[in-house]
């Protein structure tokens, strides 16, 4: 284990293929449980298994599990949880769905209900038909967020084809073709434990979690699922559209550019020294104590929302940098031109290691937060990355890793911006 | 404009300081204070108007505001369904449901609060400003001390100040 983070995480599989991990944390006062499966916005296009049927779902729909999942034949399961003095949530990211819970009591009985709400799939019309309703207006308050559509448009910009281009939550119309059967068909593909991981930190204690869990699974009688055939389309390295503007009610324009990687199929440690190296490199370029920001905050040009970062998994990925201008195209020029000039002139090695102190210190106090390491240790897990690997990896990048990532990433003609400008 | 916003503001007439804060903290946790508030059973899952409907209190000021995003057309509809749950508090009309996970919700928070730096800072800068420094200990006690009776006590002082609804063109 991490010396330096002096944890100690116990795991174990069950026979169903369960991964479960627990991280106790006896000085806390809480427990912090995720309960999370490998399937999200992206898994559009599928094999169902056993059936061998190949099916295509309406967009939205793995979010629209999400919200049902909290249905149950007595009613709804956050009532339960209120009961016990546990704070449920749930979210559906681009590649997982993950349920969750924070509580400083009842821990059995949550840590049960957990389990029992996630694997008690019950969807009826009457109440399919109400939650359209629900996420009609969750989808309507994302719409008039103008940085959630800055960059939508710029994902639908840098890529043709790939599901990751379609909002998360699907569009009021895909929703509508939302039925009872293909919730049903979604849920059994891709809720079986094999596909799935449980993660619990706290003051607990593990063999208590695994007792549990084994205790849950036994009742169950669950038969062995064969792999999931996911289908993702062919998608080119190249973008497929420049750039995108949208009027909407905003005093400032707001501009997002990002570069599509053309580096793509690995996951695990390679993924994720690809994901520091990319991350290292737009900090020492753009980050606050760059030349750079502090030069077009002086000049008016930035403000303090000016932003950046790299999004990678094993099929795509990709970087965002910006913010509010008064002059995108000028700001456009800007990073372009510095990433142009630190191609040829090459990183400075002070830099370089100052922004990996920087990393180090930040990863390091994010452990002081159940919530931020169960967050992490989750969404690594799920592409195959062990979170506990993040500072060895981090400490092991040479100036060469970096100058390589410089030099192959940032190809201008895999670059898109995304403008949403006032009306 | 895709989402109309609705925010209606109420002067509570209860400061923090006053012995029954307390029983405001539990009054807003019952109105729109989580999953098990009146406002998200009654206008989110009931009703299916909004995505939120919350209610929080601006403590420093003596503030209590109700906020939901919902469509145009819904406006009256989600005020009338609001002030209903308003005059349900006022009457009584509150289930052990809805007190008992209120008062679990309230206490679950400040034991969590002990395991965040920030949160432990914040407690403490709001003594300062109010001038009565509160233990998370003093005031889980306390909280458990609440009845019903209290609640609505403090809800016959909440007064409507403003109704602000931002609309599309």
């Amino acid at each position: 284990m991490e010396s330096c983070l002096a944890e100690r995480l116990f795991s174990k599989e069950t026979q169903s293929g369960l991964k479960v991990y627990v991280l106790p944390k006896k000085d806390y006062n809480k427990i912090f449980a995720m309960y999370s499966t490998n399937y999200g916005s992206i898994d559009s296009e599928f094999i169902v298994p056993g059936t061998g049927e190949h099916l295509k779902v309406p967009e939205g729909i793995a979010h629209f599990l999400e919200h049902k999942m909290f249905e149950m034949e007595y009613g709804n399961v956050f009532d339960k949880f209120s009961e016990l003095g546990a704070s449920p949530n749930a979210y559906t990211s681009y590649t997982n769905t993950t349920y969750l819970f924070s509580g400083t009591s009842h821990f059995r009985e949550s840590l049960k209900l957990l389990l029992e709400f996630v694997e008690s799939p019950y969807f009826t019309e009457e109440s399919v038909e109400k939650e359209k309703g629900i996420i009609t207006q969750e989808l309507r308050m994302y719409e008039d967020e103008p940085e959630w559509q800055l960059l939508l448009n710029l994902l639908k910009c840098l890529y043709h084809k790939h599901p990751v281009r379609i909002d998360i939550g699907g569009t009021v119309e895909s929703i509508q073709n939302i039925d009872v059967e293909t919730l049903y068909k979604c849920y059994h593909t891709f809720y079986h434990p094999s596909n799935m991981i449980l993660f619990v930190i706290g003051c607990i204690d593990p063999e208590e979690v695994f007792e549990l869990v084994e205790k849950n699974e036994a009742s169950k009688g669950l038969s062995p699922q064969a792999e999931i055939k996911r289908i993702y389309p062919e998608e080119p390295t190249t973008i497929h559209k420049v750039s995108h503007e949208v009027k909407l009610d905003v005093n400032e324009p707001l501009f997002l550019t990002g570069f599509k990687d053309a580096d793509v199929g690995s996951d695990g440690k390679a993924l994720l020294k690809k994901e520091i190296t990319t991350e290292l490199l737009l900090e020492i370029m753009f980050g606050r104590s760059s030349e750079l920001f502090e030069r077009l905050y002086e000049e008016g040009l930035i403000d303090d929302r000016f932003s950046f970062g790299y999004e990678g998994h094993k099929d795509y990925g990709f970087c965002t940098i910006g913010g509010e201008t008064k002059d995108p195209e000028k700001l456009h020029g800007e990073l372009l031109g510095c990433i142009s000039s630190t191609i040829e002139k090459g990183i400075d090695i002070e830099d370089f290691q100052r922004v990996k102190k920087k990393y180090t210190g930040e990863f390091i106090s994010g452990f002081n937060s159940l919530e931020f390491i169960a967050t992490n240790f989750v969404s690594y897990h799920h592409k195959n990355i062990n979170i506990f690997d993040y500072l060895k990896v981090l400490e092991e990048i040479t100036m060469q890793d970096v100058t390589e990532r410089l030099n192959s990433f940032f190809d201008f003609s895999r670059n898109a911006t995304s403008l949403v400008i006032p009306k | 404009m895709n989402q109309g916003k609705l925010t209606m503001g109420f002067r509570t007439n209860t400061k923090y300081s006053d012995e029954d804060y307390y029983s405001l903290m539990v009054y807003n946790g019952i109105l729109g204070g989580g999953s098990h508030s009146k406002l998200f059973q009654n206008v989110r899952e009931k009703a299916s108007l909004a995505y939120y409907a919350f209610s929080r209190l601006e403590k420093n000021k003596g503030l209590m505001i109700v906020s939901s995003g919902i469509d145009f057309d819904d406006r009256e509809r989600a005020i009338e369904i609001i002030n209903q749950q308003l005059e349900d508090i006022r009457e009584g009309k509150i289930s052990d449901y809805e007190f008992d996970s209120t008062i679990k919700c309230l206490v679950n928070s400040f034991k969590e609060a002990a395991d965040n730096p920030a949160m432990i800072i914040s407690l403490y800068l709001d003594g300062i400003l109010n001038g009565v420094q509160r233990s998370t200990k003093e005031i889980i006690e306390n909280l458990y001390k609440v009845t019903k009776t209290d609640v609505v006590n403090v809800a016959e002082r909440i007064c409507l100040d403003t109704v602000f609804f931002l609309n599309k063109k």
